[in-house]
């Protein structure tokens, strides 16, 4: 892509004024935060899926300071690559 | 819930955002993508602002997601009033542990230092104590080699001024010997002289006191006989209640906790249960005011820490374990 502006790019990829992708991008976050907090996978296809993880409450060890810290439970939201978007990017 | 959007759900998602068409989301969405792919593909980074950025990680073969702050926040909204909190207990617990070794080390070291002058100063030379048992017993001799006889009454007035002491000693001792057992006796025979003085008409008996009691345990038989049905009625209307267990488990006191941000379910159950895992338990005590999705638990929410024994009635641990993972599993498919 010559332009380095990603919603110039994609404006001019898919015919959308730059306003509208913008508003598309607040859009798609918006539906990530919603399916994360379904526990819902979202799956582009050729591309790969978004799911969301759990992680427990952990403890640990500040080697800097010898503390120890109990790190509260956190839920993240990861993205798996599709088999053919590896393909593609190991050749 | 646990369901996988696809194309054709997200693209009337966007739609119903944005009030696109359906053409025009997918369109976007494949654009977006499209554009993320290549970027990939050329600098190995995508970043997409309000989305997140995209890095390759070639090592490992697989693409490193970094949603935007925004978004990472709202993912983490149930969790984002807790924070870290620093534990002291197991450093406190080493420790006391080390100080109490260093103090059991210190009291062995103490107790070594006396053992040594105390054996030095066990004496030899000095004469031996002579118990009261030991002198009635055996036979004393005085230093100069003279007995002195045992008997009670018999004084040797030929030992040396120097023994008169003992002798005194060994004189007073018989007759503190002799004279509580005199006493004794004479005690026990006045005891007994009153007690068959006044105990003799009631273990002998005599007609006039046993008819006395007959006539007093008939009065009690007859005033039983008139008035049985008011004392079996009062009864019958007020039994006593019965001990259930419900009972005996509701004297028990009601502990109750509340969610913070330095505390959460897994918390309150190590600290109450000492196993982790049985933070289901308090979840399924609480199900009426908590959410569907334990994830979701907000901050200040009070719950009631039920005691183990509902859930784990033998105390078992390792069964324990396993109805909580048991049921934890049981949530989580309910949740998909």
């Amino acid at each position: 892509m010559e332009s380095e502006n990603p919603v110039e790019a994609i404006s001019s990829a898919c015919g959308i004024s730059m306003p509208q992708v913008e508003e598309g991008i607040q859009a798609l976050g918006k539906i990530l935060i919603k399916a994360s907090q379904d526990l819902d996978i979202v799956a582009i296809p050729a591309f790969g899926r978004f799911v969301t993880e759990k992680h427990d409450e952990t403890v640990v060890v500040d080697h800097a300071s010898g503390k120890r810290l109990l790190l509260p439970p956190e839920v993240v939201l990861k993205f798996v690559a599709g088999v053919t978007l590896r393909k593609h990017l190991q050749k | 819930m646990n369901e996988t959007i696809n194309l054709r759900r997200l693209c009337a998602m966007i739609s119903e955002y944005t009030g696109w068409n359906e053409a025009e989301s997918e369109k976007f969405i494949d654009a977006i993508f499209e554009y993320i792919a290549t970027s990939l593909e050329t600098s190995g980074i995508a970043q997409l602002p309000g989305l997140g950025n995209f890095k390759v990680d070639h090592e490992a073969c697989d693409i490193i997601f970094s949603p935007d702050n925004a978004i990472a926040e709202a993912v983490n909204e149930p969790f984002s009033f807790f924070e870290a909190v620093e534990l002291n207990v197991e450093s406190d617990v080493l420790d006391k542990e080390t100080n109490t070794e260093m103090e059991s080390d210190n009291d062995s070291d103490k107790d070594k230092e006396p053992e040594a002058p105390q054996a030095e100063i066990e004496p030899e030379h000095c004469e031996p104590m002579m118990d009261l048992e030991d002198i009635t017993s055996i036979s004393t001799t005085d230093n100069s080699g003279n007995d002195v006889c045992q008997g009670d009454d018999y004084i040797d007035e030929s030992v040396p001024d120097e023994d008169m002491e003992a002798e005194d000693n060994i004189e007073i001792i018989r007759e503190t010997k002799a004279w509580p057992v005199m006493a004794g006796v004479a005690l026990g025979l006045v005891t007994g002289m009153i007690i068959g003085f006044f105990g003799h008409d009631r273990f002998v008996g005599s007609n006039t006191t046993i008819q006395e009691e007959s006539d007093s345990i008939q009065e009690v038989v007859t005033t039983i006989q008139h008035t049985p049905v008011d004392t079996v009625a009062v009864y019958l209307l007020d039994p006593p209640e019965p001990i259930s267990p419900e009972t005996k488990h509701s004297e028990s006191p009601i502990i109750t906790d509340t969610v913070t941000a330095h505390r959460f379910l897994a918390t309150m159950a190590r600290e109450y249960y000492g196993v982790m895992e049985y933070w289901i338990f308090i979840y399924e005590e609480n199900r009426d005011i908590l959410p569907a999705n334990p994830n979701k638990i907000k901050p200040g929410t009070a719950v009631v820490i039920p005691p183990l024994e509902k859930y784990v009635p033998d105390g078992n641990a390792t069964k324990g374990r396993a109805e909580a993972a048991r049921r934890i599993s049981r949530l989580e498919r309910s949740l998909h």
